[in-house]
């Protein structure tokens, strides 16, 4: 093998890929689509909380005003004003119905955005909230929660409980989690944080091979259909070929995914808080683990790809290759709750499974050194089996025009030479 | 030189190229002739490493294939096409890049070849953006621009209109002067004859004919007469006197019995035809071409005469 012509290979498809405009536009508009469907959510809801908010109160029971109106002056807007504003309408003198109609002439005049109305028949008590927009699910759930409260504990004094003894009786339970490791069981707050972190990492991973294999497999479809694969091979060896678009396009989609890396940093800001010691522990096997997966999946795709005639046999090819590689991100919690049951350990020798299994496995409980050596030699076993098979499918796939081979040929060419 | 020796293909079911030797001297050109699916393809593809021979030797000036002689190789194959997003430039760079080149001389190489194939001006322009016939120019100036020894050109000629298929001819004439070893592939009879010093005729994987022209056609160079006329010549094929003949619209070649006279001839075609030319001629490459495949065909094949 001739390593300048590979380099001068990888480098082509690298300075090609790269300049395309569908490269560039999914460099710059995949973060910017990720960050909008993130951020604008919340930041829409936020914005629901920039003004205060009146609520009328149709009270039959005529205990819930003075402490609610109490309560509600903790709940603050980011300016200082109170998030919302009570407008009692008083049943004393005036029949409930009355009440409940000027509620509404209120609220239909858009001068008060609801109104909850208590009834009290027969020791029961009834509440309901009217609006143009009923629809406001946390805006109903905080005035369920609050006026729930105020009548419990409006019961226990008629019932003759004392309240201040009842809140001690139920004081709600925290329960935090601890991780026991090697050096001592330590208090880890950032358990959940760093699992994510690696979550994220595994998602990362599967964009690389995902968007590597598929550019390696569009590439090899490109130069089958116009033809320029005879002139490729008479140029450098077929290995030269492959290795070439391997390190190349590699390169190219580790750019995209690191350019992503740095866009989100830079957009969320936090992500530093995030990496824990934890995971800078067990950080060399990840990557390890990543290495070989990426290795396996590399060159299970230039194989395959380089079955392909068209481009929409090469799209559900790589549909199949990438619901095998999501497949693992199903069942994480399931590992995450069990990593030590007989069927994740004897999934994680499934080399298909293997990388995403281990990474999930290291961030929740370290599986033990045998295990680790025997999956990492599992991986190199089935690398080594995929490059071979790979290099003698490809060797003579791609200078295959309009007709796929059967499963029977590629067979032969893997028995042959 | 370029020396194949007795080469064997098998595919499946199909002997592709069967016994096929081939021996191009420097400073000539060598043709390999013959119809479509003949295994011209086939053998060119092993001589060029792309695949590898059953069995048979392949040398290069008496040393095998081996990576020093890769980047002293120019071909051109049949299947060919360009990147067609690329710019011309840039994609001429690469493959020179491949073949070894520095950047620089393949740069002044470049600049060179671009403007003898007339396209100085487009050397930022996307492949896409030129027609078929200048996408080809670019492919031969990909096969040519490391100044290989060896230069092997598979059908280089289709695609391009008279004036560019006079371009190449006159590249090549200069390359085989320069002494260097091209190998040309082509079922256009009437270019082999004109460009090719020797050739070897191949049908379904066998080899026909072999030899210089000159050789070929007086070893073929039966009595033949060559005429043009107007009328329906179809009759021509069933005097007793002839025994093959190639009938065009308004014209005919005749390979008449070794003791047949044109003086024989006349009197049966003179009423049914408005003769305007009528001469005893050394054979065509063509219909040498036509009447040995034809033979060992078995079948007629007058559909696929050659335009020239």
């Amino acid at each position: 093998m001739n390593w300048k012509r590979i380099l001068q290979i990888a480098r082509w498809e690298f300075t090609q890929k790269a300049k395309a405009k569908s490269f560039i536009i999914s460099l710059i508009l995949t973060p910017v689509m990720m960050l909008l469907f993130g951020l604008l959510p919340s930041m829409l809801a936020d914005k629901g909380k920039s003004s205060t908010k009146v609520i009328g109160l149709v009270d039959s029971t005529g205990t819930v005003m003075a402490p609610l109106s109490q309560r509600l002056k903790l709940d603050t807007l980011p300016n200082g004003q109170p998030a919302f504003v009570l407008q009692s309408y008083p049943t004393a003198s005036t029949p409930i119905d009355s009440a409940i109609a000027a509620a509404d002439r209120a609220i239909l005049a858009e001068t008060m955005e609801g109104a909850v109305v208590i009834r009290d028949s027969a020791g029961t008590v009834v509440a309901s909230y009217r609006s143009t927009n009923p629809s406001n699910i946390s805006l109903v759930s905080s005035f369920q929660r609050r006026i729930e409260k105020i009548l419990n504990t409006e019961r226990m004094i008629a019932a003759g409980i004392d309240t201040a003894a009842w809140s001690r009786a139920n004081q709600p339970l925290e329960m935090e989690t601890v991780k026991v490791t090697e050096k001592g069981g330590e208090k880890s707050e950032g358990f959940l944080q760093t699992f994510f972190a690696a979550y994220i990492g595994i998602i990362l991973f599967m964009i690389l091979v995902l968007t590597t294999g598929q550019s390696l497999v569009r590439s090899l479809v490109e130069e089958k259909s116009n033809r320029i694969m005879e002139l490729l091979v008479s140029s450098g060896t077929p290995q030269e070929l492959m290795w070439g678009k391997l390190l190349g396009l590699s390169a190219l989609g580790a750019t995209q995914v690191v350019a992503w890396v740095i866009i989100g940093m830079a957009a969320v800001g936090y992500f530093a808080v995030v990496i824990s010691p934890d995971i800078l522990t067990s950080f060399p096997l990840i990557l390890l683990y990543l290495l070989l997966g990426y290795a396996f999946y590399a060159s299970l795709f230039i194989g395959i790809g380089s079955l392909v005639t068209t481009e929409q046999e090469s799209q559900v090819i790589t549909g199949y290759l990438t619901m095998v590689l999501v497949a693992p991100m199903a069942f994480a919690f399931v590992v995450m709750q069990d990593p030590d049951s007989f069927s994740v350990a004897a999934l994680s020798y499934v080399p298909l499974l293997t990388p995403t299994l281990m990474m999930i496995r290291l961030v929740t409980k370290m599986p033990s050194p045998a295990e680790i050596a025997g999956t990492i030699a599992v991986m190199v076993a089935a690398i080594s089996v995929v490059i071979w098979a790979s290099g003698k499918i490809f060797r003579t796939a791609i200078l295959m025009y309009g007709k796929r081979p059967t499963f029977r040929e590629v067979l032969w060419w893997l028995r042959e030479a | 030189m370029i020396h194949a020796e007795g080469l064997h293909k098998q595919f499946a079911t199909i002997h592709a190229v069967n016994g096929v030797t081939i021996q191009a001297q420097p400073g000539e050109i060598f043709g390999l002739l013959g119809p479509n699916g003949a295994g011209k393809s086939t053998t060119i593809r092993m001589i060029t490493n792309i695949i590898r021979p059953d069995s048979g030797t392949i040398s290069y000036s008496g040393v095998p294939f081996s990576d020093s002689i890769r980047s002293s190789i120019g071909y051109l194959a049949e299947e060919r096409g360009l990147y067609q997003k690329s710019r011309i430039l840039e994609t001429i760079l690469h493959f020179a890049g491949l073949r070894g080149m520095s950047p620089k001389t393949a740069h002044r190489h470049a600049t060179d070849w671009l403007g003898r194939f007339e396209l100085a001006g487009s050397e930022s322009r996307r492949v896409e953006e030129l027609s078929k016939g200048n996408q080809q120019k670019v492919q031969l100036i990909i096969a040519l621009i490391h100044q290989p020894q060896y230069i092997i050109l598979d059908e280089p000629s289709s695609g391009l209109d008279p004036v560019n298929q006079e371009l190449l001819r006159a590249i090549l004439d200069q390359l085989r002067d320069e002494g260097r070893t091209i190998l040309y592939s082509t079922h256009q009879m009437e270019q082999a004859e004109r460009l090719c010093n020797r050739i070897v005729l191949i049908n379904k994987g066998e080899v026909m004919l072999a030899g210089t022209v000159q050789q070929v056609k007086e070893e073929h160079g039966g009595n033949n007469v060559a005429m043009e006329f107007e009328g329906d010549g179809r009759f021509l094929r069933q005097l007793p006197m002839v025994m093959e003949a190639n009938i065009y619209p308004n014209g005919a070649e005749l390979a008449l019995q070794p003791n047949a006279t044109l003086n024989d001839l006349l009197p049966h075609i003179s009423q049914q035809l408005r003769i305007t030319r009528i001469e005893r001629v050394r054979p065509s490459l063509n219909s040498i071409f036509i009447n040995t495949v034809r033979r060992t065909t078995g079948e007629a094949i007058t559909t696929t005469n050659p335009t020239p």
